[in-house]
């Protein structure tokens, strides 16, 4: 099967076409990085099947980080048929460097020029024909929100996959540089049939002394490959890989310069906006604004609806459980289905929705590097990369993607301190849990503090943390997008995507694991349980019931609560536990272990070692934390 | 101490105003005014992350903002804006564009 690729420079709108042709299916943000991993359709054009893969976003062919590297790898892996280049159309020069660097690769390819309008709205006219002639490749105009110019996007594919001309190389190399690749190619074996990738493009790759490319060459080779770079870095006077590097920057200026022409810009009200945003004053005062909005649009929708919600499921229960004798085994079942199932329905839901919209409108918008760019200053301080702001805020949403996301951090030790931080953060699951126990027992007010108490412990472990592995973390260099009017549709498609894993994931445990403690309940089990949990329990001043559901909190976090309704016997916490105990809870269970699904991810990208660190840093924290609030709280709610 | 700080202002301001072929690092350079970057102190990878997005010798660039308390500034150059960390501004050298 046909097996096309988009690839382009983070942000250009590689996921949102991949979305156009294949459904919602790849996430997409206002943000360098959403992509981090590969996403794989199969669809259907004109007749054709071809497999569509969307690859996360990189710079250039050499790679910076591992997701970079992902795309890289999968490009040279041989088994790509057709290359689509997606650029976003308002920062062409910069963007026709990786066209070049791909055309080296001498695969069938099609230009694609996203974000027309944008390039309009800053006054750039783009003669499309003009650079698809100097480039000698198909290039297409396209809105790939609005789904403009996708359907002729993809039959230039089908047609470039039919005809397959290889694109020549378009840049033309200072004569000293010339020579000097052609010496490289000769050596790599001249007039043997061309591998895959091209001797060209392996010849730039070696003299720019490529991290994952060199190593895999015959060292006799790579021995000539030294000496002509020494040579090439004498005459120009810097290192190699920046003489090709401007070389390639010239050519696409030169590009530029011959296909487009630059008007005035239209008055754009994003502008004062972002200098609003961004202001060194005001800039905060409005973060601490839409976050205080963020937490009481949740608090307040969610609130509203929790309580019509449960007690119409109440009555319902009330009413369908009739025939059922109270102490029965078969109420025990219903009784426990029935909590699993509503708990879902009305502890759970109507605070997820409104959250989960709230996260994506933030990362749509475009508002995430913006954060990332006020707190860097701050988290510079404490030993931490500014970067890892994005990740840190995604794990407001969950935990998972979170720890992918970390994948943009240059430096392991900057992906250890990001993952550690992100698990930390109170995941939407948590945020759940303390919206519809703390806030809506004790007041919002209580919660809000839950929150801001959590801000604090991460700031303060990152602190600690960078102390304990010290390395100069490099600078923030992040690119900040344009704002973008987010799309109502897009959002919903996305909080739907994140939905489903609730409803099809998360759920069914809840309710399945409501009835493996009804029963365990029913013949006495969970004792055991609590008993072996007495001593965290009896130190955390819980009632021992509780030890079951901090088990069953590993599993899903949200099984924490159901779990703790359950055990109490009572939805109504308040009337069996006392405030402290409530907070102590909430906090224990805010940092205790992440979830499964957590620890998988985490262990997946961070491996064994430092995964079982990082489990172990969050339950001793969890401990110390609600046993100081524990007794803090007993004393001062005396 | 206090004089000294002063003194350093005063004497800052005097060659802003006189400000000819002279380089300066790219945090001293004034916000909205178009400058050239002449020479990057920094290490390979470091450079090339800054030349894939733009930053090498010869790019024009502008400030638009720098965050409070050493955070970092809002560059703009070629149509896109770069939050770039203060550390690493301090090891961009730039020239004023008249």
């Amino acid at each position: 099967m046909l097996r096309v690729v988009l690839i382009g420079q983070p942000n250009c709108g590689k996921s949102t076409l991949f979305n156009a042709v294949a459904g919602y299916r790849s996430t997409t943000g206002n943000f360098s990085g959403t992509t981090v991993r590969l996403t794989w359709s199969r669809v259907r054009i004109n007749g054709t099947q071809l497999e569509l893969v969307d690859l996360p976003g990189v710079y250039s062919l050499t790679a910076n980080n591992p997701t970079e590297s992902t795309a890289k790898k999968f490009l040279l892996s041989g088994t790509v048929d057709v290359i689509v280049n997606v650029l976003d159309t308002s920062l062409l020069s910069r963007s026709l460097e990786l066209t070049l660097e791909l055309c080296e690769l001498g695969l069938p390819m099609v230009v694609c020029l996203n974000m027309m309008d944008e390039a309009q709205r800053k006054g750039m006219s783009i003669a499309a024909s003009k650079l698809s002639e100097l480039l000698a490749l198909p290039v297409v105009e396209t809105i790939a929100y609005r789904g403009l110019g996708v359907p002729e996007l993809f039959r230039q594919v089908l047609q470039a996959a039919r005809h397959s001309t290889p694109p020549a190389p378009v840049l033309h190399w200072h004569r000293d540089v010339a020579t000097v690749i052609q010496q490289m190619e000769l050596c790599l074996g001249n007039g043997q049939p061309e591998p895959f990738p091209p001797r060209s493009f392996l010849a730039i790759k070696l003299l720019e002394a490529d991290k994952e490319i060199s190593p895999a060459i015959d060292p006799q080779i790579r021995a000539v490959a030294d000496a002509l770079r020494k040579e090439l870095e004498q005459t120009h006077g810097r290192a190699a890989e920046e003489v090709i590097m401007a070389e390639r920057h010239n050519c696409a200026m030169q590009l530029f310069e011959q296909v487009a022409t630059v008007g005035h810009p239209q008055r754009d009200i994003r502008m004062a906006i972002d200098r609003l945003l961004t202001h060194p004053v005001w800039g905060y005062a409005m973060l601490v604004l839409v976050l205080a909005g963020f937490f009481w649009g949740v608090f307040g929708l969610g609130a509203t609806i929790e309580q019509m919600v449960q007690n119409r499921l109440e009555a319902l229960f009330t009413q369908w459980g009739r025939t059922l004798v109270p102490g029965s085994l078969s109420y025990a079942l219903a009784r426990s289905f029935w909590d699993g199932v509503a708990g879902g329905a009305a502890v759970l839901l109507p605070y997820l929705v409104p959250f989960l919209f709230g996260l994506a409108l933030l990362e749509d918008v475009g508002y995430l590097p913006r954060v990332a760019y006020l707190l860097d200053g701050l988290l510079h301080r404490i030993g931490l990369h500014g970067t890892s702001v994005v990740p840190i805020v995604l794990g407001y949403g969950c935990s998972v993607p979170a720890c992918l996301a970390t994948r943009v951090l240059p430096s392991r030790r900057d992906r250890f301190l990001a993952t550690v931080l992100a698990t930390l953060v109170p995941c939407s699951a948590r945020s759940t849990v303390i919206f519809a126990l703390v806030a809506f027992y004790l007041g919002p007010g209580w919660a809000l503090g839950i929150f801001a108490f959590n801000g604090l412990v991460v700031f303060f472990s990152g602190w600690w943390l960078a102390r304990l592995w010290p390395e100069v973390s490099p600078g923030m260099l992040l690119e900040v997008p344009r704002y973008q009017w987010p799309s109502l549709r897009v959002m919903s498609k996305k909080v739907w995507l994140r939905l489903r894993e609730f409803i099809m994931v998360s759920w069914p445990i809840l309710v399945a694991g409501s009835v493996v403690l009804g029963l365990a309940e029913f013949w006495h089990l969970d004792r055991g349980v609590n008993a072996a949990l007495a001593p965290l329990t009896g130190l955390l001043g819980l009632p021992a019931a509780v030890g079951t559901t901090l088990i069953f909190g590993i599993l899903r976090k949200e099984l924490s609560l159901l779990m703790l309704m359950q055990a109490l016997g009572t939805s109504a916490v308040n009337t069996v536990m006392t405030t402290t105990q409530i907070l102590v809870f909430t906090i224990f269970v805010t940092f205790y272990i992440p979830c499964l699904a957590t620890i998988v991810a985490m262990s997946r990208e961070l491996g064994r070692r430092l995964t079982a660190a990082a489990i172990g840093y969050s339950f001793v924290l969890a401990t110390l934390l609600a046993t100081a609030a524990r007794f803090l709280l007993e004393y001062l709610l005396r | 101490m206090l004089l000294d700080r002063l003194k350093g202002r005063v004497f800052s301001v005097t060659s802003e105003d006189s400000f000819g072929e002279d380089s300066r690092s790219l945090d001293h350079a004034p916000k909205g005014k178009q400058v050239e970057v002449v020479q990057i102190e920094e290490n390979r990878d470091t450079r090339r992350q800054l030349a894939q997005l733009g930053i090498q010798p010869g790019t024009v660039l502008c400030v638009r903002q720098s965050a409070p308390l050493g955070g970092p500034l809002l560059i703009e150059t070629q149509g896109a804006v770069l939050a770039l960390g203060r550390a690493l501004s301090r090891k961009i050298q730039v020239r004023l564009l008249p």
